[in-house]
């Protein structure tokens, strides 16, 4: 808690006239992690290259403890390599005619470490990262998950105050990606760094941030923290950007049941929901947003008295660990996911029950 | 904020110092040419003031060009060998690529490698190897093969004539065609055909429905190159042409200014015509081009599958070895033989043998020596002062954003436009008020550093262009400064990329003929020049044996860069 890490403000980049990034601000405490989160093109490895210095804004300040790395009015301008940070590219960009040592002893070289200080630091954190018997080897001749460990190493290995992840995840494949995802974690939990992480996938949004800035064509759509953004969107778009989102459509009206909103579809079914982005007024148009992991089913209809729907399975895909239903009912498709302990078949009646505090209106 | 101390960062002056020397280079002898080509004295001798003004502008040049000298038969004849050579030179290389890189062909490797000889080779020494294979009286071809043509009743090969030149110059531009199209091929997506085979298509239908338009832009790419550089070719057309009195533009731009007497400001004004022609045809190129490839490279790294020929395995590989055979063995066994001889006879079996001629040149014929030492030290300095300018020109086009890139771009691109005989007079005429630029090889090193300026900067780029950026980001990140940078990352990276830059300049440094005939002279004499006097002094084994320590060099050279490298020498 206390000193502000990185401070960002009126952040704007452009290209050949087009803005990548489109006037954003935010901060981030000593040892949070963030993430920047968004679709391809939304600003949000812009942003990051501009914070560690490949980029140079076109208006705006950042500062980084304390000590400001740029500003245009004042024509500060302080070049990457004095900023003190640390990136894992997206690439991994690990030095093909370094051995592994070599690649992670890098920084410390030109940091002028002795020789005997290097060798012990990168033993270290070889082992740390499970690399030690890589060392001699020639960095080409790793797998996309070695290499990943070596570029991590890299970055770990000078111990700097904050790291910049730019999609480090996504040129491995699913299986691995989700075990690196929690070796990160694991390390975030173990080393003092603080960070800041780039992604268009929720799923890493989701287990590696303490707080996640979702951006859309260059601004900040929403902030907050995981949970937040799960169970809580504020606009359409940071709502389909989660997985398995429901949208329903609908017009409000004055509400049967207190203190619940109440939303009317096309079909004359009514949603009750128990939390707003924005004050609304009966007539509005809305949208509620209904993760699919909360509506359950039964065959038989549930003693509830509010949001229960009648409907008919109209797919079933099974996942293994999970199942997702397609549900036609009076609120349109719906999309259910549970366990797998009790299978409906398609074609079957079912009863769908969503307690209102997880129906959120947007 | 622009602070005066801004305009002196290292980038700056780096760029301004580039750019300062590829003006110096490139427009200027342009400039000249232009001026020249309007004025009706050589400008070298009328008074400069004036000429800026603008009041010895002229177009008599280009009437007497019309009226009197014939220019308009000239072009048809650059058009015709050069249509020829590049229609033979499609065939062949087009058809090579497909058989050695999608049939299942034998030895493809080999025969790729051996498809590059005559890439390598010295055009002027294959037109003279030829000359000594089918020249209508003492042609070896001709003398071996004549029981034969008089039982046919037909007559003998005659190399001198437009259909030998096509001949000569088809053979050895084929290479171009075959690595533009073997380059696509091997990296098309095999995809593409394999859906065309699953809905229905035999190879050959996809063959012509799928593959060859695929890689059409390719084929195009490679064919305007070829006709370009016909169009600007010298020595072929010199040694096959000038016997018979055919003419093409670039012989006769030679001759106007070796001529009796001399016709300077015509030669400025001819080649100012061939420039415009050749400048349209890149234009073209370049919008072709434009259009990339269709084909899409894949990342799966698989390869297209080769077809299977069955019994045809074998036809085909005796046309790709009849290929190799006719580019490199024959000449080479022609070469070879007639350097071993005492002197030249009509029939062979009356020939008398010496390894003399290899002991003596270097003595009986000083020229000779010269030539080779100035050869090699025009090789060695230019190739190395031109991976520097062109390796500093790559590194700014593609590691930096600097402004004035694009026109830093067109000016260092702009010689392959200008034919080199043409350049050549350019250069001639800006510098030959320099009492110690002129007639030297200085002047050599600066026409063959120019002309080459596009290869040496197209050979680095494309190396450049493959380093990740992020590699070298990420140093920056680390803590290393620029210089840092370059010495840890950029340069071990880019080594195999600048050998093979450093080989492609020496090769062609050292066989260049068509500016260095104009800007040689007897003190600063090269090779190519000293093989070209030679045969028209007849003297033929010396000559042989010249051509044949040319080939040695050049091909030592790639040896030596290839074990270093181990890449291969790009060319486009």
């Amino acid at each position: 808690m206390g000193e502000c890490a990185l401070s960002v403000k009126d952040l704007i980049i452009e290209y050949d006239g087009v803005r990548a990034v489109d006037r954003i601000g935010f901060d981030v405490e000593t040892g949070e992690h963030i993430t920047l989160l968004g679709p391809s093109g939304c600003g949000k490895t812009s942003t990051l290259r501009g914070v560690a210095g490949l980029e140079t804004p076109t208006e705006g300040t950042i500062t980084l403890f304390g000590k400001t790395v740029f500003c245009k009015k004042k024509g500060i301008n302080i070049p990457t390599e004095k900023r003190e940070l640390s990136i894992v590219f997206q690439s991994y960009a690990i030095w093909p005619h370094l051995t592994v040592f070599e690649n992670v002893a890098y920084p410390l070289k030109v940091k002028n470490y002795s020789r005997k200080e290097i060798k012990e630091r990168v033993r270290t954190i070889l082992e740390l990262l499970g690399l030690q018997d890589f060392a001699e080897r020639s960095a080409t001749q790793l797998s996309g998950g070695q290499q990943q460990r070596v570029a991590l190493a890299r970055a770990l290995v000078y111990e700097p105050k904050i790291i910049l992840f730019d999609e480090p995840l996504s040129n491995l494949d699913a299986k691995l990606r989700a075990k690196m995802r929690i070796e990160l974690k694991t390390l975030q939990r173990n080393l003092q760094f603080t960070s800041i992480y780039v992604t268009h996938d929720q799923e890493e949004a989701l287990v590696l941030s303490d707080r996640i800035i979702l951006m859309n064509n260059g601004r900040i759509e929403q902030e907050g923290s995981p949970n937040e953004i799960y169970t809580k969107p504020r606009t359409q778009f940071a709502a389909r950007f989660i997985p398995s989102a429901n949208l329903i459509k609908g017009v409000i009206v004055e509400s049967s049941c207190k203190p619940y909103y109440e939303l009317m579809t096309q079909e004359d079914v009514s949603v009750m929901c128990g939390t707003t982005a924005e004050p609304v007024q009966p007539g509005q148009e809305r949208m509620v947003y209904i993760s699919a992991s909360y509506p359950r089913l039964s065959s038989s209809a549930p003693p509830k008295d509010v949001n229960v729907w009648q409907g008919r399975v109209k797919m079933r895909i099974f996942v293994g660990d999970y199942v997702d239903y397609v549900i036609e009912s009076g609120v349109g498709d719906l999309q259910v996911r549970t366990l797998p302990d009790v299978l409906h078949d398609e074609g079957q009646g079912i009863f769908i029950f969503t307690d209102p505090k997880y129906c959120h209106l947007i | 904020m622009l602070r005066l101390a801004n305009l002196f960062r290292p980038k700056i002056v780096v760029l301004a110092l580039v750019v300062g020397i590829v003006i110096t280079l490139v427009a200027a002898p342009t400039f000249m040419l232009i001026l020249g080509a309007f004025t009706s004295e050589p400008i070298f001798e009328t008074d400069f003031i004036k000429l800026l003004k603008g009041e010895k502008f002229t177009l008599a040049n280009f009437e007497r060009l019309w009226i009197k000298f014939d220019a308009l038969p000239l072009f048809f004849n650059s058009l015709y060998i050069s249509l020829g050579s590049t229609i033979f030179s499609l065939v062949v290389g087009a058809s090579l690529a497909w058989i050695i890189t999608r049939t299942d062909v034998p030895g493809s490797r080999t025969l790729r490698a051996s498809m590059l000889i005559p890439f390598y080779c010295t055009p002027i020494v294959g037109a003279i190897s030829w000359s000594m294979l089918a020249s209508p009286k003492a042609g070896l071809l001709n003398v071996f093969l004549s029981p034969i043509f008089s039982f046919f009743n037909i007559g003998p090969f005659n190399i001198y004539t437009p259909a030998g030149i096509i001949w000569v110059m088809g053979i050895y531009y084929a290479p171009i065609v075959f690595l533009f199209c073997a380059g696509a091929l091997q990296s098309m997506d095999p995809a593409l055909e394999e859906s065309s085979r699953a809905s229905g298509a035999n190879h050959f239908m996809t063959t012509m429905k799928i593959t060859f338009p695929l890689i059409s832009p390719a084929i195009l790419g490679g064919t305007l190159l070829v006709f370009i550089l016909s169009m600007a070719a010298f020595g072929i057309p010199a040694v096959l042409g000038i016997p018979e009195s055919f003419y093409v533009v670039t012989t006769r731009i030679l001759t106007l200014i070796t001529g009796y007497p001399p016709e300077h400001s015509l030669a400025a004004s001819l080649g100012l015509l061939l420039f415009i022609f050749s400048a349209a045809g890149v234009y073209l190129q370049k919008k072709i081009l434009g259009k990339r490839q269709f084909v899409t490279v894949t990342g799966k790294g698989f390869r297209p599958r080769k077809i299977k020929m069955g019994k045809w395995r074998i036809p085909l590989l005796l046309v790709c070895v009849l290929y190799v055979f006719l580019s490199a063995i024959l000449p080479t066994a022609a070469l070879l033989w007639t350097s071993l001889l005492k002197y030249l006879v009509i029939h062979p079996s009356r020939a008398q043998y010496t390894i003399s001629n290899y002991l003596y040149i270097w003595f009986s014929y000083p020229n000779t020596a010269l030539a080779v030492k100035n050869s090699l030290f025009i090789g060695v300095i230019g190739a190395s002062l031109g991976i520097f300018l062109n390796g500093g020109i790559s590194w700014i086009l593609h590691r930096t954003r600097l402004p004035g890139r694009s026109l830093l771009e067109y000016l260092s691109m702009f010689p392959i436009t200008m034919p080199a005989i043409v350049f050549a007079v350019a250069l001639l005429w800006t510098w030959i008020k320099v009492p110690y630029l002129y007639g030297t090889i200085w002047l050599l090193l600066i026409a063959y550093i120019t002309v080459f300026m596009p290869f040496g900067i197209r050979s680095i780029s494309a190396t450049i262009v493959q380093i990740d950026k992020t590699l070298e980001e990420c140093a920056q990140v680390t803590g290393a400064s620029w210089f840092r940078t370059l010495r840890t990352i950029t340069f071990p990276l880019l080594k195999p990329g600048i050998i093979a830059g450093w080989s492609l300049l020496f090769i062609m440094f050292s066989r260049e003929l068509s500016s260095s005939v104009l800007l040689c002279s007897s003190r600063s004499t090269v090779m190519s020049v000293e093989l070209y006097n030679l045969y028209w002094q007849g003297f033929y084994p010396v000559l042989a044996v010249l051509a044949i320590v040319q080939s040695i060099i050049t091909f030592g050279i790639l040896a030596v860069a290839h074990k270093l490298g181990g890449t291969s020498i790009a060319i486009t």
